[in-house]
């Protein structure tokens, strides 16, 4: 579905991301794990077609189902970003607009993809009940409602569009751990029912390793390690990756009393 | 016996109709001690932090600082408390004056107690801090932003330590941190509590990071205590439905099969 070959992200010269091959194909999770500055974000936002705008050089080829994205112009990258591909930010709220109820929003973005009256409306009261929101929630403004569920709302949106491609940049990173254990069963249940295929950006290796099928670690820029999630995190054959695992604590380890 | 350090009897606080602390009572005993508080966003730990320091007025109970209710103290002994009590934040680019080289904002205690005179003493007691943190004293002539997350919080520490307090209430001291460098700052407090036999309060919304640090805690939800008791008999065998919905939460690094 996605295929990334020799990507590199530069800013005036500054190479913040190389991935020499990644693939996502239908129905699949690559968690994608590393620290600040690792590249982990850069990455995803050249698969988002953002880095130009944010003015990055962006170099090599991103595929979408065979359909090279890099010389895309501004006009297709539009029609494709949400619509095919799709993005769940860590602070969700931050990317709603603040002025507009969750409702008026919702079918504003569904309009700007051509999806328009009792259409709209149908899908959009599909994808909150799918996510698990009620649809009174839909006359709040976005300060109204939980980080849970502007997370869970951001993921509705996607749903509703149909992206088939789901780029999560650390979606449960701000969330009180209850809330992210929802949201992780949220985004297998995505899977399961509707085949997305899905890039998994986060630090927490532990969350990795309880929903990706792949993972690629990265570090300063580069990709360290990847492979099957259960290949990395149980015998990871770098000393970084062997360091991140070390890291995270374990209740029941290290006890002081 | 001699009296806690530090003690919360059943302290109330509310916020106009809001009952964001209810009824909670606790005990940090001469160090070496470690208590944690548990909680999610909302739960009351951060109020409980600012109430202990005397920066949110109580609705009812009292806080007693080696016996003494606090709101009696009078102004020389609310300084000597003050000075006792040092709070370490989240983020340490908060704590530590941006316009200030770290130096100076780790020695600004030691001024405002009169602890040192300015002068080489007073520089070589704040190298001897920076030391004991784990930073190189010539950090001392850098100013915040040039210092990285970890080095960030280290000097908050030690400018926490400075005016040589008896106890230190953490508030999510690693929350904003990578994950290596959480493990780090986590040796740090771990030796610090051995070498300098420290008391002190770590409020966290990871129970594996209280787990490591805290020989007690308790979970809060909603403002009120719902478990208390020695760390490795709450986390192994919680007995509140809420403390079990938490444990049950937290992902390990254990790999879908």
């Amino acid at each position: 579905m996605i295929a990334v070959r020799d990507l590199e992200v530069a800013y005036a010269g500054n190479v913040v991301a190389r991935v020499p091959s990644l693939d996502l194909t239908r129905g699949e999770i690559v968690g994608l794990a590393g620290e600040s500055g690792s590249g982990k974000s850069q990455t995803a936002l050249a698969v988002l077609g953002l880095s130009r705008s944010l003015g990055a050089s962006v170099s090599g080829s991103i595929a979408l189902d065979g359909e090279e994205l890099l010389g895309a112009t501004e006009a297709r990258w539009r029609e494709l970003r949400g619509r095919r591909i799709a993005m769940v930010m860590q602070s969700p709220r931050g990317s709603l607009n603040p002025t507009l109820r969750l409702g008026k929003y919702f079918l504003r973005t569904l309009g700007l993809h051509g999806i328009e009256g009792d259409e709209a409306r149908r899908r959009m009261e599909d994808a909150l009940a799918d996510v698990s929101l009620e649809t009174s929630l839909l006359s709040r403004y976005p300060h109204q409602v939980s980080g849970g569920q502007a997370q869970r709302f951001a993921i509705a949106l996607a749903v509703a569009l149909r992206a088939d491609v789901l780029l999560c940049d650390e979606p449960t990173s701000a969330l009180d751990v209850t809330v992210q254990a929802q949201v992780v069963a949220l985004l297998k249940r995505l899977r399961e029912e509707h085949g997305t295929a899905m890039l998994f950006i986060s630090h927490d290796l532990a969350v990795i390793g309880d929903l990706a099928d792949r993972v690629v670690v990265m570090r300063d820029g580069r990709v360290i390690e990847e492979g099957a999630v259960a290949d990395v995190l149980h015998t990871p054959s770098d000393d970084y990756t062997r360091a991140l695992l070390d890291a995270v604590p374990v209740i029941g380890e290290k006890r002081i009393a | 016996m001699t009296a806690p350090l530090l003690t919360a009897s059943a302290i109330d606080v509310r916020f106009r109709d809001v009952h964001a602390v209810q009824a909670v009572s606790f005990d940090v005993p001469e160090g070496p001690f470690g208590l944690g508080l548990i909680g999610e966003s909302g739960s009351g730990k951060s109020t409980i932090a600012r109430a202990l320091l005397g920066l949110t007025p109580l609705a009812g109970g009292t806080i007693a600082f080696e016996g003494t209710d606090i709101s009696t103290l009078r102004r020389g002994d609310m300084k000597a408390f003050r000075r006792a009590v040092q709070l370490v934040m989240q983020d340490g680019t908060e704590a530590l004056d941006p316009r200030m080289k770290v130096g100076a904002s780790v020695a600004e205690g030691i001024a405002a107690h009169a602890l040192i005179p300015r002068g080489p003493r007073r520089a070589a007691r704040v190298a001897e801090l920076l030391e004991e943190v784990g930073l190189p004293a010539a950090l001392a002539d850098r100013y915040p932003h040039e210092l990285s997350g970890g080095q960030r919080q280290r000097a908050t520490i030690a400018r926490a330590l400075a005016v040589e307090p008896k106890i230190l209430i953490l508030d999510e001291p690693t929350s904003a941190l990578d994950v290596t460098v959480q493990a780090r700052i986590l040796d740090l407090i771990r030796r610090l509590r051995a070498e300098r036999s420290l008391s002190y309060l770590l409020i966290s919304h990871n129970l594996a990071v209280v787990d490591q640090l805290c020989d007690a805690c308790l979970v809060l939800k909603d403002g009120a205590v719902v478990e208390h008791g020695p760390t490795a008999q709450v986390l192994d065998r919680p007995r509140h439905p809420y403390t079990q919905q938490l444990r049950a939460a937290v992902p390990e690094i254990a790999v879908r099969s």
